[in-house]
């Protein structure tokens, strides 16, 4: 009995501890094919192209609007009035004698004359400058300093100085001229190019007592006028040629949606616009555009270029308001006198210039009546206005990026891929038709893989006899995929991509904002469902 | 020497298929012995289905790979709109101890249940096993599907009154422990995939309630609940023998599953053309991040709650009639229903023959459950203290396995006091 029991208590205890652990099984793995959409979009070149830049006819054509200055010479460039420095000293070489308060004892004037060769200028008014003064007063009382240019006035002041000096100190300040007129003519008012400085150092005239000077006393003036910025300027500015090489950088092409496009269609203005009242004569030696980017450049090829173009004066209105009639002159650019074009294709981001500018070719004629006012210059303006009427006919675009294929160490969701397509299905309301193609490349540029089996072909729009696409036209482009490729994608580390663009039926490309390229990504696969050994 | 003689008996019992099938097992409390106490172990699995196929099954259960047709083969019986498929776990100890010798015992029943049951339409299997290519530019619905997981842990006490030999009533009550919950139930669903792959539209009303996701594993403290067992058992003696009634009701009770049990509710159509790219320029940009995920995810986050549920247990109720002697063919019927279980009322014959007072064998040929035509097997043994019976069931499926799937055995043992 008692074997009995023992029997049956264990086979309980083995049927029950074998319920409690069943075995957990897996599932075999299937494999279900599965179509979903993954992504969906619309390509509109006119979106890509920033709004500031874009305009849109009537036709909903999008032209490409840009203004930008490439020559810009100012008054500075033109007439510069250099910076000048008025200097004086005082020294008691003997002592015994003695000076009332109030008497000086040091009276200086000096005319100054800039270094202008030809420039003769008669009138100035300052916009902004800094008078540097220091004085050093070594004499055993206080001095009253008085510094005078005696050329400067505003509202009919001069422009004065007086400063207390203590015994044995010094001063050292700053001053500014800003708005001060200056009459360049001299003390004599017969002179040209000259200005007037008048320094006094008398003992200061608050003092109760004569001062006895010693052996050794001085006082040591140093006096700048620098950083000149005139206003406005009268005068006769010479006979002079003055060459200068200009950069002009550029922002609006980068933001271009087109690694690379032909134009075939332009009307471009540059307009030249002297704010300077003498006679010029601009000579472009040379007008060019690069990118530097890529490392190309283009040079200008138009009558323009080498030839002297003349601008009569600008015209004083002597108005505080609006003090200057510009004189202006318009070049135009189109594709039959120029390659400008070329300048533009390559999607530059700096213009350069070659310039030469004689000013008064014809000599004084205004008898000493040339002027300048600050901010009226002479500038080229060169105003853009594209329409995107692209070539695209042979085009090939080859772009190598680097990728980094993210593939998850633990539940690689890749591994559940048996095979199948990424398949995009295009409507492509361009006029242009493109040939794909993708390379995987391994750090040093080898190819691991193609993508597509051949060159894949996205079909391009008509363009009607108005140059409007009247529907769009589907194709289906597919890049099959298995583990191979997944296996490629891991080990690839650049992505070469190929593609070759043909216009349909036309030399030339409309980009109009109802223009697009609808694309919709579709995955095709066949996964593997269940365990994964 | 007995025993030799049985076996021709055995086969024919097998190969004339009048065997016992995929009916619920009686927690029979009697015995032969009126008033004797027990110890004993049942232990039954069983699972069957309508329409998936054994060798369908198999390879589900047993392959690493199954390949297209074997799937389109085992896809070729399903029924358009329902396919059923069900089955049960159990494992008990039982005790029954007789109070001093008198009409009353007392029972004891410690046991672990798990019960799973389904339905789906052919098209949703065809979607899950197959894909959705092959419906490009149609619709394939795929409605009223239901799957329900059960497991929990049962003790129970009750009472058996005998008043008289082969006369017997018995009720129990239990306090079961809810381990795991899992019913989802989906009215409509229905799939368009655009000719070209572009576009997938669902619509979908249904939903799911899942009992503590982070609390998984044995008897798991999930939910808690009572249910109630009672019958009877009679019998009727005639001039060509006696006879033999039951009936009973198991398991009328219900569970309450904790507040962390994760309720999902949706009626909504959908439409799914991808990710939209604003810029071509910028395509990783608006994969990364979890984008996708997270916007899914948002949406659906709405539809999710975690709240308490109270479910009623998929119980059963149980009657058969058999004739029965001491020694020759025994014969008789049953009659079984289910609810909340995805059960259609299963009717069967029982047959057999009773060898001596230790050794009966019988067959059982039923329709209904989980599957349709089942046949079954069952072989008792009584000898001195030991008491011994044992059922294999769905044997139809080893005769067409393409076509029928089920499987199951029980096990009883008991040893008399």
């Amino acid at each position: 009995m008692r074997i009995a029991h023992l029997l049956l208590i264990s086979l309980v205890l083995v049927i029950t501890t074998l319920g409690g652990c069943r075995k957990k099984r897996d599932l075999a793995s299937w494999s279900p094919e599965i179509v979903a959409p993954l992504a969906y979009g619309r390509i509109n070149l006119a979106d890509y192209a920033p709004e500031e830049y874009i305009a849109v006819d009537n036709e909903r054509l999008v032209h490409f609007i840009a203004s930008d200055t490439l020559i810009n010479l100012g008054l500075d460039t033109i007439i510069g009035i250099p910076d000048y420095s008025v200097d004086t000293s005082f020294l008691i070489p003997i002592g015994g004698t003695s000076l009332p308060p109030g008497l000086p004892f040091l009276s200086s004037i000096k005319e100054t004359k800039f270094p202008l060769k030809d420039v003769r200028l008669t009138h100035a008014i300052i916009r902004e400058s800094t008078i540097k003064i220091s004085m050093v007063n070594k004499i055993k009382a206080p001095v009253l300093f008085i510094y005078e240019i005696a050329s400067a006035t505003l509202n009919g002041d001069t422009f004065r100085i007086e400063k207390r000096i203590e015994a044995n100190s010094s001063l050292k300040e700053d001053y500014h001229l800003d708005g001060y007129t200056l009459n360049l003519r001299g003390s004599e008012n017969k002179s040209y190019n000259t200005v007037s400085t008048k320094m006094q150092v008398m003992i200061h005239p608050d003092e109760a007592t004569s001062h006895m000077f010693t052996a050794g006393e001085s006082v040591d003036i140093k006096s700048t006028v620098a950083d000149i910025i005139p206003q406005y300027v009268v005068g006769y500015f010479g006979n002079q040629i003055a060459k200068y090489d200009e950069k002009q950088s550029l922002t609006q092409f980068s933001e271009l949606p087109f690694e690379e496009m032909n134009i075939t269609d332009f009307d471009i203005v540059m307009t030249v616009d002297n704010g300077i009242g003498a006679d010029l004569g601009l000579v472009i030696n040379a007008l060019g555009s690069q990118n530097t980017t890529i490392g190309r450049a283009s040079a200008l090829k138009h009558d323009i270029i080498g030839s002297t173009q003349q601008f009569t004066r600008a015209i004083n209105l002597y108005d505080d308001q609006n003090p200057v009639k510009h004189i202006r002159k318009t070049i135009s650019f189109t594709d039959e006198n120029s390659n400008l074009d070329e300048l533009l294709e390559i999607k530059p981001d700096q213009f350069t210039a070659d310039l030469s500018i004689e000013v008064n070719p014809l000599g004084n004629i205004s008898r000493g009546n040339d002027f300048a006012y600050y901010g009226h210059n002479l500038t080229a303006l060169m105003d853009l206005d594209i329409p995107l009427v692209v070539s695209a006919k042979g085009l090939r675009l080859i772009d190598t990026v680097a990728f980094e294929f993210d593939r998850p160490e633990e539940d690689d969701p890749t591994q559940r891929l048996n095979s199948g397509n990424l398949r995009f299905i295009i409507q492509n309301a361009y006029p242009f038709e493109a040939g794909l193609q993708f390379y995987l490349l391994d750090q040093s540029g080898v190819l691991i893989d193609s993508l597509m089996n051949g060159r894949a072909w996205v079909d391009g729009a008509f363009e009607n006899e108005k140059g409007l696409v009247d529907a769009p036209v589907q194709s289906i482009v597919e890049i099959p995929i298995d583990q191979t490729r997944i296996d490629n994608l891991d080990v690839a580390s650049l992505l070469k991509a190929d593609v070759r663009l043909n216009t349909v039926g036309t030399d030339s490309v409309h980009i109009r904002t109802d223009g697009y390229i609808d694309f919709k990504v579709v995955t095709d696969l066949s996964i593997k469902a269940g365990k994964i050994k | 020497m007995i025993g030799l003689r049985y076996i021709p008996f055995c086969f024919g019992m097998l190969l004339s298929a009048s065997v016992t099938a995929q009916q619920p097992t009686f927690q029979h409390w009697s015995s032969h012995r009126t008033g004797a106490s027990f110890i004993g172990l049942n232990a039954s699995g069983v699972a069957a289905s309508s329409d998936f196929g054994n060798a369908f099954v198999k390879d589900f259960l047993s392959a690493d790979h199954i390949d297209s047709a074997a799937i389109a083969s085992g896809l070729k019986h399903l029924d358009p709109f329902a396919n059923r498929i069900g089955g049960d776990y159990d494992v008990a100890l039982m005790a029954k101890l007789n109070v001093a010798h008198s009409a009353h015992s007392i029972l004891f029943r410690l046991a672990d249940v798990a019960h799973l049951h389904g339905s789906v339409p052919l098209a949703s299997a065809q979607l899950l096993l197959i894909g959705n290519k092959p419906f490009l530019g149609d619709t394939v619905v795929a409605s009223e599907m239901e799957a329900s997981l059960w497991r929990y842990q049962q003790v129970g006490m009750g009472w058996q009154y005998e008043p008289s030999p082969g006369t017997s009533y018995f009720v129990m009550a239990s306090y079961i422990n809810g381990e795991q919950y899992l019913d989802a139930k989906v009215d409509r669903l229905w799939l368009y995939t655009s000719t070209l792959g572009d576009t997938l539209s669902a619509g979908l009303n249904g939903g799911y309630a899942q009992s503590d996701t982070g609390s998984v594993g044995f008897a798991k403290p999930n939910g808690y609940g009572a249910a109630l067992d009672f019958g009877f058992a009679r019998d009727f003696k005639s001039e060509v023998g006696g006879w033999r009634l039951k009936a009973a009701v198991y398991n009328l009770g219900m569970v309450q599953w904790n507040p962390k049990t994760v309720h999902f509710a949706a009626d909504t159509n959908l439409e799914w053309t991808g990710v939209k790219i604003n810029d071509v320029t910028k395509v990783d940009e608006q994969f990364s991040g979890g984008t996708l995920e997270d916007s899914l995810g948002q949406s659906l986050t709405k539809l999710y709650h975690k709240g308490y549920t109270n479910e009623v247990i998929p119980g059963w109720a149980h009657a058969e009639l058999m004739r029965y002697r001491n020694q020759g063919a025994e014969f008789g019927g049953g009659m079984a229903i289910r609810w909340k279980a995805g059960y259609k009322p299963y009717g069967y014959l029982v047959g057999g023959y009773r060898f001596n007072d230790h050794i009966a064998m019988h067959g059982t040929a039923g329709y209904g459950g989980y599957a349709a035509l089942q046949i079954g097997v069952q072989a008792s043994f009584e000898y001195e203290h030991l008491a011994l019976a044992a059922r294999i069931t769905n044997l139809e499926t080893l005769v067409v396995p393409t076509q029928y799937a089920g499987g199951g055995a029980s096990l009883s043992l008991r040893y008399m006091l």
